[in-house]
C-alpha cells in the first residue's frame, strides 16, 4: 500500500515539474508572439522594419539560450532523478523506503 | 558540487560539515517571534501604502504631485533606482563567478535574490505610474520598435527571466537538501518539486554546472543592456540634461554603485538577524568595501565629465537645468547627492582603520540613500525646464507617492524575509565545495600564474 502510495506521489510530483516547464514554454512562446507580432506590424505599416527585425532577432537569441539551458537542466535532472527513483524503489537515495 | 553526494551516505568529514553548516538551516527550521513583530510592522507600511494606491486608482494621477510638464517625478525615480539596485545579486555574482573570486560563495544567493526581487519593483513603479495599469495593453497591442520604452519591456523581461534562472540552478542542490530534511507538508511537497530528483549523480552534476557557467556569461551582456536601456528612455530625447552620449555607461556604474551598496546592507542585516558572522566576515565587507570605493571614484568621474561638459557648452536650455541643480530648488537635494555619493562612502572606505563592517555599512546606506536623489535630480529639474516653451514646472511629490515608495520598500523586505523562510540565503553546496576543492583549485591557480 505504502508503495503504490509512494508511486502516485512519485507521478504527481513528475507532473508538476513537467508542467513547471512547459509554463516556462508557454512563457516563451508568448515573448516570442509579442516580438514577431511587433515585426509583422512594422512591415504591414513599413514602419522601420529592419529596425525592428534586428531588435527582434537580438532578443530572440537571447530567450533560445534562456530556453537551451532550462530545457538541459531540467530535462536531465528530471531524469536521472526519475532513475534514481526507479533504481531505489521510490526515494531518489538509498535504503530510504 | 562534490558535497551533495547522498547516493553514499554521510562519511565522518561530512557530518563535521553537516553540523559546521547547520546554522543555515535555522532561519528555515525556526522563526521568532521578532520575525513576526517585524514582518507585522512591515504589513501595516504596505497596507497603507496599497490604501494610498487605491486612492490613486480611484482618484486618478491627480492626486501625485504629477503635472504638465513634469510628468515624470518619484515612480520613475524609482524604477530606475530599483533597476540600478537589481545589478547587485545577478552581474556582481556573475562577474565574481567568472572571475573565481573564491569569497564569492556565501554571498551570491543573497545577491542574486535582491536582483530577482526589485525587477518587480522596478516593473511595479512603471504600472503605478502609468496611472491606470490598462494601459500596460496599449504596449504589447501596439508597440514600435523605434521606441526606448519598448526596448526597456524587452530588455527588462529578459534581464528578469535570466535572473530568475539564474537563481534557480544554485538552488537545485540545496532545495534538495531541504527536501531530505524536510518531509511532508507543503513545504515538503514544495522542495520535491523544485528539486526536481536531484540525487547529485555525475551528470546532474555536470549539467547543472554547465547552465549556472552559460547563465554567467549570458547574463552580463543582458544585465549591462537593461541599465543602458533605461538610460536611453531619458537620453533618445533631446530634453537638456538627457540628451547625452554617456548617459548609457552613467547609468551602469550608477547601477552597479547601488547594487554593491544594497547588498552591503542585506549582508549585514542578515548576519545580525540570523548569526551568519561566519559566513559573512570581515574579508567580505573589506572586499565589498574596496569595490565600492573604486565605483565611488567611477561616479565621481562620470558625474563631473557629465557637468562639466554641459557647463563649458552653455547651451541656455542645459544651462537652466544646470543652475536649478547647483543653486536652484533642486541645488539641497543635488549636494546632499554629491555628499552622501562621495564624501560620506570615500571618507570612510579610503581609510582601512574605517573600512569596517560598520563604516561599510554606513558607507553603502549613504550611497542608496545618494542613488536615489541621483535618479531624482536626473528626472524632475530637467521637466522642471523642458526645451519646448512651457511655463517654469513645479512639482512636490504627495503623501501618496512617499506612502507607495515606502511600501515598495517594505514589501521587497517582506518578501527577501520569506524567501529566507523557505530557502538557505547562503549557497550550501557552494560553500560546502568550497572547503572541499577551494584549496587544490587556489593551489593549481597559483601554479599557472606564476612561475615554478
Amino acid at each position: 500500500m505504502k508503495e503504490v502510495n509512494t508511486s502516485i506521489e512519485n507521478k504527481v510530483v513528475l507532473s508538476v515539474q513537467v508542467f513547471l516547464l512547459i509554463g516556462f514554454y508557454i512563457f516563451a512562446a508568448g515573448v516570442f508572439t509579442f516580438l514577431w507580432y511587433a515585426v509583422y506590424r512594422s512591415v504591414v505599416d513599413s514602419d522601420h522594419p529592419v529596425h525592428a527585425v534586428i531588435l527582434a532577432s537580438v532578443i530572440t537569441f537571447a530567450f533560445l539560450i534562456l530556453v537551451s539551458v532550462v530545457t538541459m537542466v531540467f530535462t536531465v535532472v528530471i531524469k536521472e532523478g526519475q532513475k534514481k527513483v526507479s533504481e531505489n524503489g521510490g526515494s531518489v537515495h538509498e535504503g530510504e523506503m | 558540487m562534490e558535497a551533495v553526494k547522498p547516493d553514499r551516505g554521510l562519511g565522518k568529514e561530512e557530518k563535521m560539515t553537516e553540523v559546521k553548516d547547520e546554522i543555515l538551516y535555522q532561519p528555515i527550521l525556526k522563526t521568532s517571534r521578532g520575525f513576526y513583530i517585524v514582518f507585522a510592522l512591515l504589513l501595516f507600511v504596505v497596507l497603507f501604502a496599497a490604501y494610498a494606491y487605491f486612492i490613486q486608482i480611484r482618484d486618478g494621477l491627480g492626486v501625485s504631485g504629477l503635472n504638465s510638464p513634469i510628468f515624470w517625478g518619484v515612480y520613475i525615480t524609482n524604477f530606475v533606482f530599483f533597476i540600478g539596485v537589481s545589478h547587485a545579486g545577478t552581474l556582481i555574482s556573475a562577474i565574481l563567478r567568472i572571475s573565481k573570486a573564491e569569497w564569492r560563495r556565501s554571498i551570491t544567493r543573497s545577491a542574486e535574490v535582491i536582483t530577482v526581487l526589485v525587477l518587480f519593483f522596478g516593473l511595479g513603479n512603471i504600472l503605478i505610474d502609468l496611472g491606470r495599469i490598462d494601459r500596460m495593453m496599449m504596449v504589447i497591442r501596439h508597440g514600435r520598435f523605434q521606441s526606448p520604452l519598448l526596448w526597456d519591456v524587452v530588455s527588462i523581461t529578459t534581464y528578469l527571466t535570466a535572473s530568475a534562472i539564474y537563481l534557480y540552478l544554485p538552488l537545485i542542490p540545496d532545495i534538495a537538501l531541504l527536501r531530505d530534511r524536510i518531509k511532508g507538508g507543503f513545504r515538503g511537497r514544495l522542495y520535491q518539486v523544485l528539486a526536481l530528483g536531484w540525487a547529485g549523480t555525475e551528470r546532474q552534476i555536470h549539467y547543472l554546472e554547465k547552465g549556472i557557467a552559460i547563465m554567467a556569461v549570458t547574463v552580463l551582456p543582458i544585465a549591462v543592456s537593461v541599465h543602458t536601456v533605461v538610460s536611453y528612455v531619458f537620453s533618445m530625447t533631446i530634453q537638456p540634461m538627457w540628451h547625452s552620449a554617456i548617459f548609457g555607461p552613467y547609468f551602469v556604474a550608477g547601477a552597479i554603485f547601488s547594487g554593491i551598496a544594497a547588498i552591503i546592507v542585506a549582508m549585514a542585516v542578515l548576519r545580525r538577524v540570523y548569526h551568519l558572522e561566519g559566513y559573512f566576515r570581515e574579508v567580505h565587507f573589506n572586499n565589498l568595501g574596496i569595490l565600492l570605493l573604486v565605483m565611488t571614484c567611477l561616479w565621481l568621474y562620470f558625474t563631473f565629465s557629465e557637468y562639466l561638459t554641459v557647463f563649458y557648452g552653455a547651451e541656455p536650455d542645459e544651462i537652466k537645468v544646470f543652475m536649478e541643480k547647483f543653486t536652484g530648488k533642486y541645488a539641497p537635494h543635488f549636494w546632499f547627492m554629491v555628499m552622501t555619493c562621495f564624501i560620506i562612502p570615500f571618507t570612510i572606505l579610503a581609510n582601512s582603520k574605517t573600512r569596517t563592517i560598520k563604516g561599510t555599512v554606513i558607507a553603502s546606506i549613504s550611497v542608496n540613500i545618494g542613488m536615489w536623489l541621483e535618479r531624482y535630480t536626473i528626472v524632475v529639474p530637467t521637466l522642471m525646464h523642458p526645451r519646448l516653451p512651457y511655463e517654469t514646472g513645479m512639482y512636490s511629490p504627495t503623501w501618496v507617492e512617499w506612502s507607495i515608495l515606502a511600501g515598495c520598500f517594505a514589501l521587497f523586505a517582506m518578501i527577501y524575509m520569506v524567501f529566507t523562510k523557505l530557502f538557505p540565503i547562503v549557497s550550501i553546496w557552494e560553500v560546502q565545495e568550497g572547503r572541499e576543492k577551494a584549496h587544490d583549485e587556489v593551489a593549481e591557480r597559483l601554479r599557472t600564474y606564476l612561475p615554478l
